[in-house]
């Protein structure tokens, strides 16, 4: 019996791997040739497996209509978003910066008509803060976090802070790397009496 | 049966262990140079040229999908935007170009099928400035110049579909306008991706990437590098327990500088040592303000000062900042001072009550006697002795009562001043 099992089992696996031994058969002296192109900087929004999340956001919960200024906020990076940083350039190491702003300037939080700011120089109408330093990296593969540095927080003010670092990458970091980050903490003062609904504003990250 | 499923499938993966290996590489969108020149340091990770004013130049950018799907994606050129902490940014999508950025044409279209004949190359077919007047224009019909014009006119954005693992490489000609003067011009080129919009189920925020490839502008000529330190301050933060450290950097000169902060921190009460350091650049004419947050000591008064270091052709610049002081206590060691303040005040009023009580003598009440008479007895105030002995209106005295008289008090025989009743 268990020599039947054994034997299926043989045949099974040989099965399984036909698809893939003909290139092994194919001649005895068969040279494989391979192309590596050089790899670039790339930043992504990804899923605990690492496929590219298709419309990655930041809920920023609800809160409730109120005659006072209040503030909402959300997390950039969580463990199914995760940022992924990839450096695949090759030597010299050259430094990069990671940054977040806003699609345009003068763009807003809107809910249908009812809009407000993000990056206002007047907290009371609207600022969005963000704050890198409560964030983790975690270098992939066996890279390391070595001159690799968190940004601190800052707020948006247009035309004067249009764009904020995240994270910064000297010579000194790993070249090839790559790294996930998480936990980056965004708030936005939302104006007093702003009219209840689903607000959305959309954040662009950028590497360069 | 179930042995032979099991051994199978054991099998099955093992072997298919090295394809799935496949899907680790690098994904997402990229982009480089396509046509680095190895004699310049980093052009093969960024645009870098040194184009006199009024000249062009004809280059492409490989603009790659690495990952396993397609994806769609906008490419443009842009102008550079400093970003906080001394970070390179790039303006968006939506923004008005002014500088890089609109000195630079895409070309994605098919050229015409007629321009090979002019030459090999968008300048040869475009002429400089791109205007169509190449060298062999004049051997096109008018209504092929008419099509030609057009096309070189280029694009400021161009949207493109890269299947998973696709790379392509994309022309594009970046003119430097006359007049330009020397030194250095930064932007880059943008690939954008373009995603479906989140369907929105609460108030958030929406994410997109996007990568860049930094241009390197240099207008040759004699520049200057120098930096200045404009601002180093220290003050609370909003996050409790915190200060933040402010340092701010100006680049008047005509070219960014990378360069390195460094805060040097010393507690002078218990001689503890911090060092803070962070590399970063500043793009040309312009100033650089990073905030660094500062844990705040348990005790102490913190001495601060900003050494700013970079290069200036080989050699090493520093520049140091005034020096800062500043004292902090936790508030839970200002709670236990004043409680300790407290109880020695509490000592100290009892140890003067003490005193007091020590500089008298007993004195035993005779029948008949008074305060008054008492007072005017050993030649004190009444209301001295009444202070002395705590006593209170309306002041009376028993016979055999014994209270303090100070000592040094005379007794006298007979009685003046009025009479306590």
């Amino acid at each position: 019996m268990l020599g039947r099992t054994l034997l299926i089992s043989i045949l099974s696996t040989a099965v399984a791997i036909w698809p893939f031994a003909d290139l092994a058969y194919a001649a005895n002296t068969t040279q494989l040739s391979q192309t590596i192109n050089a790899g670039t900087l790339g930043v992504d929004v990804v899923d605990g497996s690492g496929n590219s999340v298709g419309s990655p956001t930041v809920g920023f919960g609800a809160v409730t209509f109120s005659f006072d200024q209040q503030t909402g906020s959300g997390t950039l990076g969580t463990s199914s978003q995760k940022i992924r940083l990839s450096n695949g350039r090759q030597a010299p190491a050259a430094a990069w910066t990671l940054s977040v702003a806003g699609s345009a300037p003068s763009a807003l939080w809107t809910s249908g008509g009812d809009t407000f700011d993000f990056n206002n120089a007047t907290a009371a109408n609207g600022v969005m803060t963000v704050d890198p330093s409560t964030g983790t990296i975690t270098p992939t593969n066996s890279y390391t976090a070595t001159g690799v540095t968190l940004g601190s927080s800052n707020t948006f003010l247009q035309a004067t802070r249009d764009s904020l670092t995240i994270l910064q990458g000297s010579t000194s970091a790993s070249q090839p790397g790559r790294w996930d980050l998480a936990g980056i903490t965004l708030s936005n003062t939302i104006p007093a009496t702003q009219p209840p609904g689903t607000y959305t504003v959309t954040l662009v990250l950028t590497v360069s | 049966m179930q042995r032979f499923f099991l051994i199978t499938i054991i099998a099955a993966v093992l072997l298919s262990w090295p394809l799935n290996l496949r899907g680790l590489e690098y994904g997402g969108l990229g982009g480089r140079p396509a046509i680095p020149d190895p004699a310049i340091p980093n052009s093969q990770n960024w645009f870098i040229y040194a184009l006199a004013p009024g000249t062009v130049k004809e280059d492409a950018v490989i603009v790659s999908n690495g990952g396993t799907e397609p994806v769609d994606a906008v490419v443009y050129p842009a102008d550079a935007t400093p970003s906080s902490d001394g970070g390179f940014a790039l303006k968006q999508l939506e923004e008005t170009m002014i500088g890089v950025g609109s000195w630079a044409r895409l070309y994605p279209r098919e050229r015409p099928t007629f321009a090979d004949r002019l030459g090999t190359s968008i300048l040869d077919w475009c002429g400089s400035p791109l205007d169509g007047s190449g060298p062999q224009s004049n051997r096109l019909t008018p209504a092929q110049k008419l099509e030609l014009i057009t096309w070189c006119r280029g694009v400021t954005s161009h949207e493109l579909t890269l299947d998973g693992g696709q790379e392509i490489s994309l022309p594009f000609v970046i003119s430097t306008p006359p007049g330009l003067s020397a030194g250095e011009y930064t932007g880059g080129v943008v690939i954008q991706k373009k995603q479906p919009a989140a369907s929105v189920t609460e108030s958030g925020v929406q994410i997109t990437t996007r990568v860049g490839v930094r241009i390197y502008q240099t207008v040759p000529g004699a520049v200057n590098k120098t930096l200045r330190i404009s601002r180093f301050t220290i003050g609370p933060a909003a996050q409790p327990g915190y200060f933040t450290i402010t340092l701010g950097v100006t680049n008047p000169s005509s070219v960014s500088l990378d360069h390195r902060s460094r805060i040097a921190i010393i507690n002078r009460w218990t001689a503890q040592q911090q060092i803070i350091e962070r590399p970063g650049q500043v793009l040309r004419d312009d100033e650089l303000v990073i905030n660094f947050p500062l844990k705040k000591p348990f005790f102490g008064r913190l001495r601060l000062q900003a050494t700013v270091t970079y290069d200036v052709d080989g050699r090493s610049q520093s520049i140091t900042s005034r020096v800062l002081h500043v004292t902090s206590i936790h508030w839970s060691l200002w709670a236990v001072v004043a409680l300790l303040a407290l109880g020695l005040g509490a000592l100290l009023v009892r140890q003067r009550r003490g005193q007091s009580r020590r500089g008298s003598v007993p004195y035993s009440v005779k029948p008949y006697e008074d305060i008054s008479a008492l007072a005017d007895r050993f030649g004190v105030a009444w209301q001295q002795l009444a202070r002395l002995n705590r006593l209170n209106p309306p002041y009376r005295l028993t016979a055999g009562q014994v209270i303090g008289v100070p000592k040094r008090s005379n007794p006298k025989s007979g009685s003046r001043g009025h009479k306590k009743r």
